[in-house]
């Protein structure tokens, strides 16, 4: 049987969105600020594969780039059993193929992976920890945190307080927050922030009720605070400890790079290193940022992905 | 660079041949010291330490120019392991080079990757007579043609342990009936101490007497301390430990081997509380130790107050048995700094 794989338009979307269950968020992924590409195969009209990448701006090495995600893949081979074969493999190819980016990332399954090591030039650039801590002391969320209602411009000053101490990092700016967080149908996301006298944010975190690390746990998407803003921190983390509180949630999880000064800071009030099956990896158009330079510079957060 | 000159391309690969170490070890200063400004000559004495004198062996392979200048080195130590509880070998890669001067003889991939292709596909197979993995933390410029063209996989980007010596949390030298001493030598009974910390492990490097007393204690230029944890008589627990310079920090005291069966609370307590104390007393800013992320010690060390930080190094491995590909290896085997040659 031929499998004709190609770009998907509009006319696809009914197809598309009946052909799995559940549903990939081809909307919201769709509407990425900074582009997405999606291809799909098909066997007999019918589809066999979907894959859809979402791309970031990322600023690095003094200007703005291209990263894009390789989303999860969604595929069905005869019998309409989810796998990994051919239509998967060539689904997901023209994806990736279809333009050129700096970088490509994708957080695989190890199922994926060794499916997917036909993709050339993929490297691990991470085998990924995942910081724990138990939500179990009482916590109140301090009065200088607020839940922000909507992301203005002054969210784009604090990244740019922050990417200085960045190789590279996506560009958190209003468009790019308000598509990851705000505009995500079903998923639940509470932007807990601090701010300075004139309202410009000292730094914030992205709290999700969703079960991501263990099933009663909760999860910290997106974490941007100046290190020196050491106070800011640790009001956050009071804060998120409420939210998970209230919430009944038994366990914060969050990964952060371990480079990065908060990486301790965050074992320093009570988050445990755990081991994980998760590696993040990626491939790169410029030898010298390879992936041992992106374990080095490149902030990454789960917010970066489409995880959670 | 200059491309070098033909009569540079005639190099010819083989076995190491006795006598070579002289070669060797010139070829090992010449090529580091080029590359790395804080670089210590190796000498003749350690050379013969590690590799002639290895209770389990070694094998190498040499590029030999015109003339029988030796100009690459790929080698490795035997390391007899527990393999899902049964003996098995692997294979650990250490100071493999090649000169500057010659590497891209041999055409495509160069110098190394022909060395590392004829090395390893000499050895890597399946039993008897070849081995299923061969591993190492190799440096970033080995990892990036290791993976390139002598298929390399990762199977871990290494994190360390990290404690400050008055931040240890809820231990004591002593205490349930656990008594921690230095010795030394190993004790007789520490093969079967190993094989009861080895249980949870899929993979393991054999620690044996033998072995261990090669590897601490014959070391000619390196001192190692030993302490073991006794209850009641009964070995317990180890640890070795070396005050040295570890991934770019100086004067630490450094957490080589580590082997407490995972049931040994207090063993475990009591040696880190010794751990401690001795960092202390010899004005050691920090106790650093690297395990995998895997290991039942990972987390409870945390809850002792080790923090985790990065480290430079990766741990890849070449697979030859699909059983133990490399998430198998992420997820089963168990090393320490010991089983290497970084400290």
């Amino acid at each position: 049987m031929e499998t004709h794989v190609r770009q998907a338009t509009p006319a696809d979307a009914d197809l598309l969105e009946s052909a799995f269950s559940p549903a990939p968020p081809r909307s919201w992924l769709l509407a990425a600020p900074a582009g997405t590409r999606e291809w799909a195969a098909f066997e007999d009209g019918e589809v066999r594969a979907w894959c859809a990448a979402p791309s970031r701006t990322v600023w690095m090495d003094g200007r703005e780039v291209r990263f894009t995600e390789l989303t999860d893949v969604v595929a069905r081979e005869g019998g309409g059993e989810l796998a990994h074969g051919d239509a998967w493999r060539q689904a997901a190819a023209a994806t990736l193929g279809a333009e050129e980016d700096l970088v490509q990332y994708a957080f695989p399954t190890e199922c994926s992976w060794e499916a997917g090591e036909r993709f050339d030039g993929f490297d691990i650039v991470r085998t990924q920890h995942v910081l724990v801590q138990p939500a179990t002391a009482p916590a109140e969320r301090p009065p200088e945190v607020e839940i922000v209602s909507a992301f203005d411009h002054t969210f784009r000053w604090l990244w740019e307080r922050c990417a200085g101490a960045f190789g590279a990092s996506v560009i958190r700016d209003d468009a790019l927050l308000r598509w990851r967080f705000s505009r995500a149908s079903g998923r639940d996301y509470r932007v807990l922030a601090t701010r300075d006298g004139n309202g410009v944010p000292r730094g914030y975190a992205v709290y999700s009720p969703a079960p991501w690390w263990t099933p009663g746990g909760a999860v910290l998407v997106d974490w941007l605070v100046p290190p020196e803003e050491v106070e800011v921190g640790k009001l956050l983390l009071r804060a998120l400890r409420a939210e998970a509180q209230a919430d009944g949630r038994s366990s914060l999880a969050t990964t952060l790079v371990e480079w990065s000064p908060w990486f301790e800071s965050f074992q320093r009030s009570g988050y445990a290193v755990h081991p994980s099956p998760l590696f993040l990896v990626a491939r790169s158009a410029a030898r010298r940022f390879d992936h041992l330079w992106l374990r080095d510079h490149w902030w990454v957060t789960l917010a970066d992905t489409t995880l959670v | 660079m200059n491309e070098a000159p033909d009569s540079r391309r005639n190099v010819t690969l083989r076995a190491y041949r006795a006598g070579d170490e002289v070669e060797i070890v010139e070829a090992f200063n010449r090529v580091f010291a080029a590359v790395d400004p804080g670089f210590v000559p190796r000498s003749l004495a350690s050379w013969r330490w590690e590799f002639a004198s290895n209770p389990s062996g070694f094998s190498a392979w040499i590029a030999e120019a015109e003339g029988g200048r030796i100009v690459g080195q790929y080698a490795a130590l035997v390391q007899p392991v527990l393999l899902d509880g049964e003996p098995a070998t692997f294979l650990h890669g250490v100071d493999s080079m090649t000169d500057p001067a010659y590497r891209r003889s041999l055409g495509k991939g160069g110098l190394f990757a022909r060395l590392g292709n004829a090395f390893l596909d000499h050895h890597g197979g399946s039993p008897p007579g070849r081995v299923p993995v061969i591993w190492g933390p190799p440096v970033p410029a080995a990892w990036r043609i290791g993976k390139a063209r002598i298929r390399y996989v990762l199977i871990r980007t290494q994190l360390k342990l990290v404690l400050e010596p008055g931040e240890l949390r809820g231990v004591t030298r002593s205490g349930e009936r656990v008594e921690v001493e230095a010795v030394d030598a190993f004790p007789e009974e520490t093969g079967e101490l190993f094989r009861r910390a080895a249980r949870p492990h899929g993979a393991i490097v054999v620690r044996d007497k033998g072995r261990l007393d090669w590897r601490f204690l014959q070391h000619p230029e390196r001192t190692y301390r030993v302490l073991v944890a006794r209850r009641e008589g009964r070995l317990v627990g180890c640890a070795v430990t070396r005050v040295g310079d570890f991934d770019g920090e100086r004067q630490e005291t450094i957490l080589c081997d580590w082997l407490v069966p995972t049931d040994e609370r207090g063993a475990h307590q009591a040696l880190l509380g010794a751990l401690a104390e001795d960092a202390g007393a010899d004005g050691a800013p920090r106790i650093t130790v690297v395990l995998p992320d895997t290991a039942p010690e990972w987390l409870s060390l945390q809850a002792s107050g080790f923090v985790v930080r990065p480290t430079r190094y990766l741990v890849a491995a070449r697979v030859y048995d699909e059983r133990y590909r490399e998430r198998w290896l992420h997820r089963h085997f168990y090393y320490t700094l010991g089983d290497t040659d970084l400290v």
